[in-house]
């Protein structure tokens, strides 16, 4: 599983805002080198800066994810040979997909009730 | 703020809203429908900024609106409001018609059962969080009943539902 560094450089304690860098193994700077992103922490119900680290874990994992691959652009790829090529595989069993739903809501339907 | 449903009555408007975190709207209190009376807190937290013109110096600070409160907005009429949240904030208001009506609403929260008798007055009932049961007929949330005068309705209030009683003086 691939790591990412979350380092917190600032805060501000009357806004209750954090400001925070990132980087992971791929990125092609020191995490000082690259810009800050700012988290209000009264938005997560967090107490200490590891619950708070823990809160935005996956969105800064999107955030270093995005960039690496800025940085980290696909190597192009060989296709010779891939012509013709064909083969019989498993369809991906996709869900079944649901019922509509054919109950109306009440209120917006008929708002009133007579007695 | 999204609107997500308003009915009217006839007399007045009941209309819920939703306003999401960390939102803030201006509002001028005025108008047929439009003048927020009342507005009872379905969930959430919210606070109000005041002025009596628009833009001008904050003459109230309204610091009232959480889950299951019902404010009183008449000292707000013909003001300019900022709501602003922090969380999110589900609101039911009433809104008279014409605005100078002066409506008077009771708040039941079940689990009750009630006998409500209309005298002179039609008394609304609005189903806020449902269901409920009025002379035995089922009001699911955003749902009214109507009492009229003479008349009386029983009403059976399940654990954690709550309607309005709404009629004018």
């Amino acid at each position: 599983m691939s790591k990412i560094n979350i380092k917190i450089v600032e805060v501000d304690q009357d806004s209750h805002t954090v400001i925070v860098k990132y980087a992971s193994e791929k990125s092609q700077k020191p995490i000082d080198d690259y810009p800050a992103v700012a988290f209000q922490v009264t938005n997560y119900n967090v107490a200490t800066a590891d619950e708070f680290i823990e809160a935005i874990r996956p969105q800064v994992s999107l955030y270093v994810w995005q960039r690496d691959l800025q940085e980290n652009p696909a190597k192009s790829v060989d296709l010779t040979g891939w012509e013709g090529h064909a083969v019989e595989v498993d369809a991906y069993e996709l869900p079944e997909p649901a019922a509509p739903s054919v109950s109306p809501i009440n209120a917006f339907v008929n708002a009133e009730v007579t007695l | 703020m999204i609107i997500t449903n308003a009915v009217n009555v006839g007399g007045f408007i009941y209309c819920a809203t939703y306003l999401s975190p960390n939102e803030s709207g201006p509002y001028y209190n005025s108008g047929d429908g439009h003048y927020h009376q009342w507005v009872y807190v379905i969930s959430g937290t919210g606070r109000a900024e005041i002025r009596d013109e628009e833009n001008g110096l904050i003459t109230l600070t309204k610091d009232v609106f959480w889950t299951g409160k019902i404010v009183d907005k008449s000292d707000t009429k013909g003001k300019y409001s900022q709501l602003s949240t922090v969380e999110g904030l589900s609101l039911l208001f009433f809104n008279p018609i014409p605005e100078t009506t002066d409506l008077t609403i009771e708040i039941v929260h079940g689990p009750i059962t009630k006998i409500v008798s209309a005298e002179d007055k039609r008394i609304t009932v609005v189903c806020i969080t449902g269901p409920i049961t009025a002379n035995n007929k089922n009001l699911t949330g955003l749902q009214h009943a109507k009492i009229f005068p003479g008349k009386s309705a029983t009403l059976i209030l399940p654990e954690n539902t709550v309607c309005a009683l709404v009629s004018s003086k």
